[in-house]
């Protein structure tokens, strides 16, 4: 065995764990909460020196998931609840933990992406936008209304119109008679420096879902190593698995049997290195399959454009 | 959000990944690989401000990150000890991947070697750091870890052996 094959023996060990990383931001906002106050200051400077004697307030742009261990408080951010929170003596480093669940979506979401409804495709009359809609964040904590702490998007023919709602009609009869709410997904690329980038799913639920599996599928470009398949849901498992395929990172989200996935706005990513430079996401796509508690099944797919 | 948490945050998310994976080629465990990477990361911030200002504070990262599993291995080892074997290898999570075997045999060959020995052989042959490197992250000479780093490489092609070559070739051929 010479040092060629020892080399991707053990790059692809390496490879083959995919770390959870809001696990692990949970480990540290949990070890630092642990901390006695006397060992939060840093060993061997004075406590009086500049250095603040706890850790200073950390937004670790956790996903919006409550911690494994201990339930985070209600997400109530901002000055106001710092205020609130600082009568009861809440340390600082504790807030930040609530601010880091707030601030989740702060990280999220560059620009473009073709949103598509599920079931709108021809009862939208007011037609598909020319322009890919722009999705926006807030960026900071205190803006931010944390109980929901979903993607604002900006004006966009998507969000104004609302179903007309009516219940008793099935969602897919030819296309007409469309229930445009009952899932909504957009898929987007995020580059986080030279190579890491990630191809996030948004999905809008209006109805809670009782089975979903999402489905992001990533050329193989040069120099593409997958980093790991992320999500933003908080409290409710839902496995991942990655798998390779000769031309396609196949990144696979499955809500876990016996659970269900609340309405609203959920992030699935699926994260990956590319090559310096930038890589043609021309080929990716996706696709969600949900089922939805009143029993529909819903299916929408898209790209990454 | 400070400076000091923003540019700690960006340290976060470039290095987790690496982090975490080096923690699970040193201790042969998936299951605690990220929490010993992130007890790492932890200690990280509560030195931010010295670690910053260092030449390479993914160095420091990094020599945490060996030292925190030198503790967890000895320390599984004494709970371990006179158990049936040295079973580590239960409870490791499962993949898809159809390498999972070959993946397998390379930790518990890894587990094989003395603590520095296995990090000069992971940092080196998974992680791609030159000499220089290594030598920063244990705080040894370049030397040192030369000849550490080829023992290693030596010891743990012995250990995974020809049958190993030729099943992950066959693996590959497979594909």
């Amino acid at each position: 065995m010479n040092d060629d094959d020892l080399r991707g023996l053990l790059g692809r060990a390496a490879a083959e764990h995919h770390p959870d990383r809001a696990a692990m931001l949970d480990r540290m906002a949990q070890r630092l909460a642990d901390l006695p106050a006397a060992d939060r200051s840093v060993r061997g400077l004075p406590a009086s020196g500049h250095r603040p004697q706890t850790p200073p307030e950390l937004d670790l742009g956790r996903g919006p998931r409550a911690s494994r261990r201990r339930p985070l408080r209600p997400r109530i951010a901002g000055r106001a609840s710092r205020a609130q929170t600082d009568t009861r003596r809440t340390p600082r480093w504790q807030l930040a933990r609530v601010a880091g669940a707030a601030l989740a979506v702060s990280a999220v979401i560059g620009v473009g992406g073709v949103a598509r409804w599920a079931f709108s495709r021809d009862a939208d009359t007011h037609g598909t936008p020319a322009a890919p809609p722009v999705v926006t964040l807030s960026r900071t904590p205190t803006t931010a209304p944390p109980t929901s702490p979903t993607p604002e998007a900006s004006a966009s023919p998507q969000h104004s119109r609302r179903p007309s709602r009516n219940p008793s009609s099935p969602a897919q009869t030819g296309g007409s008679r469309a229930e445009p709410g009952a899932l909504w997904a957009d898929g987007s690329v995020v580059t986080d420096g030279d190579r890491a980038a990630r191809s996030e799913i948004t999905l809008k639920l209006d109805e809670p879902a009782t089975a979903l599996e999402v489905t992001v599928r990533v050329r193989q470009t040069a120099g593409l190593t997958d980093q790991g398949a992320v999500h933003d849901v908080t409290g409710t498992r839902i496995d991942s698995t990655i798998v390779h395929q000769p031309d396609f990172l196949v990144y696979r989200f499955t809500l876990a049997a016996g659970e269900k996935l609340a309405e609203g706005t959920h992030v699935f990513a699926a994260r990956y290195l590319q090559a310096k430079g930038g890589r043609d996401a021309g080929d990716d796509t996706y696709e969600v399959v949900a089922t939805t508690v009143g029993g529909r099944r819903l299916t929408v797919s898209g790209d990454f454009f | 959000m400070s400076d000091d948490a923003a540019a700690f945050h960006a340290f976060f998310e470039r290095h987790h990944v690496e982090l975490s994976r080096l923690a699970c080629l040193l201790t042969g465990e998936a299951a605690v690989a990220d929490d010993l990477a992130a007890d790492a990361l932890t200690e990280v911030w509560r030195h931010w401000s010295r670690v910053q200002t260092a030449d390479d504070p993914v160095a420091y990262a990094r020599g945490i990150v060996t030292n925190l599993t030198r503790h967890w291995v000895r320390r599984r080892v004494r709970e371990r000890r006179g158990l049936l074997g040295l079973n580590l290898l239960a409870g490791t999570r499962g993949s898809p991947d159809p390498d999972v075997p070959a993946v397998l045999d390379v930790r518990s060959a890894l587990r094989r070697l003395p603590h520095r020995r296995r990090v000069c052989v992971v940092l080196r042959y998974a992680f791609d750091l030159s000499e220089r490197e290594v030598a920063q992250v244990l705080g040894i000479s370049v030397g040192a870890v030369k000849s550490q780093t080829s023992r290693g490489a030596r010891q743990l092609a012995e250990l995974l052996g020809p049958h190993e070559a030729s099943r992950f070739d066959g693996w590959e051929a497979a594909r």
